[in-house]
């Protein structure tokens, strides 16, 4: 990247400035890490980018993208500002929902500013449980909205523009059902073609094999999974399909390389067995985006943001010969400021830590972020920290100069270092993974559990004995503060969702329900017994079934009886 | 009393299957045995199961994490299914995403600690050597 000439002044800049700490350290090392264990040196210069050839570093919007996706991009349009909401019943929700369109949170499409919905729910909905099955008991509600029929759906969308409003539906083993019943609300009360949806699907079902959560067996995930990528390939053009998780992998202690290379590990056996299902992948490739972890080490998260595009772009290419520009950028729709570097101690010094943590994603240069609220370590945002958390990425977007220079810290010694490292250090992880049979094999021997795991422990030692710094927590910690009170819903509200259930289900034509149950069963059958070839046989009566009114819980609950549910990954 | 002579203290760590927040309850469990604890994780469906494998195992304490107010329904209940057990003797702690009112009201009911995030992990491990160790 640089001449020999610059490369030998620098050696001899260089010398003098080892000269002049060595004179300051006297003898005492400083031992720097970035938090996936990579050493650092405590100044970069030219000298660390010799081998580097500028060329293949490339320009915004050109291959391999480490520099970002796009010639322009926050000039033209800012990143998506998600916020992450639902709670109680759908009409709690519509009321935050409101609430946020209010602040102006949003996104553009087109000319157009929209709110992007990201819906969370409860415990029982994410795991495709009814409110009134006894597991859901106490639990109703809280976290998150209940979810269960075609009219709870109907209440969250009302009025909104289907196809402009780019709705993330995030829920894990409830995908499949979850998306039957939407699409059913589409066709039948909104009236509006498929066709016209405009969606990123999470499509996370075998998001549970990362961390500790009950889920459908592996091989049955990912069946799953690929059965909703062909259904919306050839029925939703204009939707993203399939979450690459990082995010809820790094909260369960992943490391950043570690983060990223069970992230392109899982990309690359989906794409394998998309591949064998006969999907081609430039079909599929579009539709894949990435969820990724922002944590407060921000050097260190840029250049993993970086190099993950990197590594994405020469992967899809290159194994996957995939040819669409679409298919090898890799689209970071929502980087998450990280749950785990949140206290419930003194929780407005939280504002500060998800002040830095977006800005980390912003100078990344990803295309949506998601900044929690400041009380998250107590409970779900009220309205007033979820107002603070828009107004967190309003400000970064609109008030500062972050958004007017394109990969700003691109060409840092630092930064292009540290990308490179990362680089080096995803591509050995992802080495050893795919030695040991890949990402599937990984998972069913618990190895990629234990590994995150270990690694989460580490993090909890070094916060134990001070040496990860929490302000306020295990340093400068004070015993006298204000009562600390989360947002909560009211536990009758966990009733009042059960009549709603029940009235739902007395009301319906309770003539179909069996026989649309039955054919789930059969469908679900043929997944588990003939695939590939059953592939694309599930979405279509799980639609027609919600049409018939089924319930999540139900047509859920069949599907577990056929696959079975349950711990799988050590 | 001789370290050796004292019976191991035997915790079992509970969590719904439900919840996926496990880095704590992890955490604590692999604290606590090198504490020279025996522990045991159950993941429950409901929570009578958790009453059933703690009389199996025969346990001192209870452990219980919550990512949201299940325990506003579940604790009385634990506590009740203990007592006709005949186990009320044994000490239920509980940690996870719990604010101060819910805290005063988990202690008013008999829970012997809170532990909520950014707690030490020493002060889990004090809270059940004040309350168990005195009983071996």
């Amino acid at each position: 990247m640089f001449s020999k000439e610059t490369l030998q002044k620098d050696k001899g800049l260089k010398e003098k400035w080892e000269k002049a700490s060595s004179d300051i350290l006297t003898g005492q090392k400083l031992n720097l890490r970035t938090s996936s264990g990579i050493e650092l040196k405590p100044l970069y210069t030219p000298e660390d980018l010799a081998e580097m050839d500028y060329y293949k570093l490339g320009v915004p919007g050109e291959y391999p993208y480490v520099r970002g996706n796009y010639s322009l991009q926050y000039q033209i349009n800012p990143f998506i500002q998600n916020q992450f909401f639902g709670f109680g019943t759908p009409s709690e929700t519509r009321g935050r929902r409101d609430w946020l369109a209010k602040l102006g949170c949003s996104y553009k499409v087109g000319t157009e500013e929209q709110l992007p919905l990201v819906i969370a729910m409860d415990l029982p909905t994410l795991k495709g449980l009814d409110p009134d099955e006894p597991e859901a008991r106490g639990r109703v509600g809280h976290g998150g909205v209940s979810i269960s029929t075609i009219d709870d759906i109907g209440v969250i969308m009302e009025g909104l523009p289907l196809d402009k409003t780019c709705v993330i539906w995030n829920a894990f083993d409830g995908t499949l059902p979850i998306h039957a019943l939407y699409f059913a609300y589409a066709l039948d009360i909104r009236r509006e073609p498929l066709e016209r949806l405009f969606m990123a699907i999470p499509n996370n079902i075998s998001n549970q094999w990362a961390h500790d959560w009950a889920g459908f067996p592996h091989k049955t995930a990912i069946k799953l999974e690929i059965e909703l990528i062909k259904f919306i390939i050839d029925n939703c053009p204009t939707s993203l399909h399939t979450v690459i998780e990082g995010y809820e992998t790094a909260e369960a202690g992943a490391t950043p390389v570690q983060e990223v290379a069970v992230m392109l590990a899982y990309a690359i056996y989906l794409m394998e067995e998309c591949i064998k299902a006969g999907l081609d992948p430039d079909a599929v490739a579009p539709g894949l985006w990435a969820h990724h972890h922002l944590s407060l080490n921000i050097f260190e998260e840029i250049a993993k943001l970086r190099a993950a595009r990197k590594l994405w772009a020469r992967i899809f290419k290159e194994r996957f010969g995939c040819n669409k520009p679409e298919s090898i950028k890799y689209k970071i729709i929502a980087a998450e400021t990280a749950g785990i570097e949140l206290t419930a101690l003194e929780p407005l010094n939280n504002i500060i830590r998800l002040t830095i943590m977006t800005l980390a994603g912003i100078l990344g240069g990803v295309e949506g972020i998601f900044t929690a609220a400041y009380d998250e370590a107590l409970g779900i945002p009220t309205e007033e920290s979820a107002q603070v958390a828009v107004r967190t990425q309003q400000i970064l977007a609109e008030e500062t100069d972050l958004c007017w220079v394109t990969d700003p810290l691109g060409g840092s010694y630092y930064i292009e270092w540290l990308t490179k490292r990362i680089e080096e250090e995803v591509v050995n992880l992802l080495g050893r993974i795919e030695e040991m049979g890949g990402f599937l094999r990984a998972c069913e021997s618990g190895w990629i559990r234990r590994e995150i795991a270990r690694s989460a422990n580490e993090r909890q030692e070094k916060i134990k004995q001070g040496e990860k710094v929490i302000i306020g927590v295990n340093k400068y910690r004070i015993e006298q503060r204000p009562k600390i009170k989360g947002f909560r819903v009211p536990l009758e509200v966990e009733e009042r969702i059960r009549e709603r259930l029940g009235r739902y289900k007395r009301d319906r034509d309770n003539s179909k329900i069996k026989s649309s149950l039955g054919q789930i069963k059969e469908a679900a059958e043929k997944i588990e017994k003939e695939w590939p070839e059953s592939c694309g046989s599930l979405m279509p009566v799980l639609i027609e079934a919600s049409r018939a009114g089924c319930t999540l819980g139900e047509m859920h609950g069949v599907l577990r009886e056929v696959f079975g549910y349950g711990f799988y990954s050590g | 009393m001789e370290e050796g002579d004292r019976k191991k203290i035997r915790v079992l760590l509970a969590q719904t299957r439900l919840d996926s927040h496990g880095v704590g309850l992890r955490y604590l469990s692999r604290t606590l045995m090198d504490e020279g604890m025996e522990v045991i994780i159950v993941r429950y469906g409901v929570i009578e199961e958790v009453a059933k494998a703690a009389l199996e195992e025969n346990v001192d304490v209870v452990g219980l994490s919550y990512y949201f107010p299940g325990f506003e329904y579940e604790i009385p209940l634990l506590m009740r299914l203990l007592k006709e057990k005949g186990m009320d003797d044994l000490i239920i702690i509980v940690g996870g995403i719990i604010d101060d009112e819910e805290e005063a009201k988990l202690l008013e009911w008999g829970v012997k600690g809170v532990f909520t995030p950014g707690r030490p992990v020493q002060d889990v491990i004090e809270c059940i050597i004040s309350h168990v160790g005195v009983r071996s």
